[in-house]
């Protein structure tokens, strides 16, 4: 099932008249204590965002938008995601994925398992997806940002996007 | 640990609702048939272990690696991005 509606990050904020904490219900995967994030946007840093944690400060991470770290991504989002999100299947999802700096200037970027936030309920899961072909650690500087993330065209013509 | 032996095609019930089938054993692999609703979210363990490794060591950036993102990110953003 491919039909996911991927849409820009700003609408998690504009719909929601600022309220922007995403709850990861069942937690992060090595970061289970953390359950409530929030998504913190700088226009410098783009596609790069921050989330903070709400519950465990000052745990952050640094996500990217996939679109931006790789062509032709289109991670399988089964019904069963949705359903744990609390949303219908096919609805609007945001997809971030979590973005590893080491100290000698590398920077990987999580593509197997990427975090799906449901734009209906703001919640979310790191689903760790069955396709094998995406790694883990996907070398990210090196191989530079894809046109696409970089543009401002949104991806969809979902109603979100008006 | 709870330790059961089963033959080929057998099943066992965890729970109410999940079912895990030994479907062929074939020299030290195991295949393993799983019914599970859901909300139950199954993975194998190596993996799960990998994703939550990377995620605890992606909480913890140095200062000098996100400088280092930085810099990197202005030599190979397009200079389109700048406009505004």
């Amino acid at each position: 099932m491919n039909r996911s509606a991927t849409i820009e990050p700003e609408v998690l904020h504009k719909e929601r008249g600022g309220t922007t904490a995403i709850v990861f219900d069942r937690g992060i995967p090595g970061l289970e204590d953390a359950r409530r994030w929030e998504l913190v946007e700088n226009e410098e840093l783009r596609p790069f965002y921050w989330l903070r944690s709400l519950d465990q400060q000052p745990l952050t991470l640094l996500v990217v938008e996939p679109r931006a770290a790789v062509r032709g991504y289109r991670p399988d989002l089964t019904r069963g995601v949705y359903e744990r999100l609390g949303a219908a299947p096919g609805s609007d999802v945001v997809i971030f994925c979590i973005v590893t700096l080491t100290a000698d200037g590398a920077a990987t970027v999580n593509l197997r398992a990427p975090l799906v936030v449901s734009c209906e309920t703001m919640r979310g899961e790191q689903v760790i997806l069955e396709q094998p072909h995406w790694p883990i650690r996907h070398r990210l500087v090196e191989a530079g940002l894809t046109d696409e993330g970089t543009g401002r065209s949104p991806q969809c013509s979902s109603s979100a996007a008006k | 640990m709870l330790v059961l032996s089963r033959k080929v095609g057998q099943s066992l019930i965890i729970g109410n609702n999940i079912r895990v089938k030994v479907v062929e054993i074939r020299g030290q692999q195991v295949r393993l048939g799983l019914e599970a609703p859901s909300d139950v979210t199954v993975v194998r363990e190596e993996l799960h272990k990998a994703v939550a490794d990377a995620n605890v060591q992606a909480a913890k950036p140095s200062d000098a690696s996100i400088a280092s993102l930085a810099s990197a990110l202005r030599k190979t953003r397009p200079k389109k991005d700048d406009d505004k």
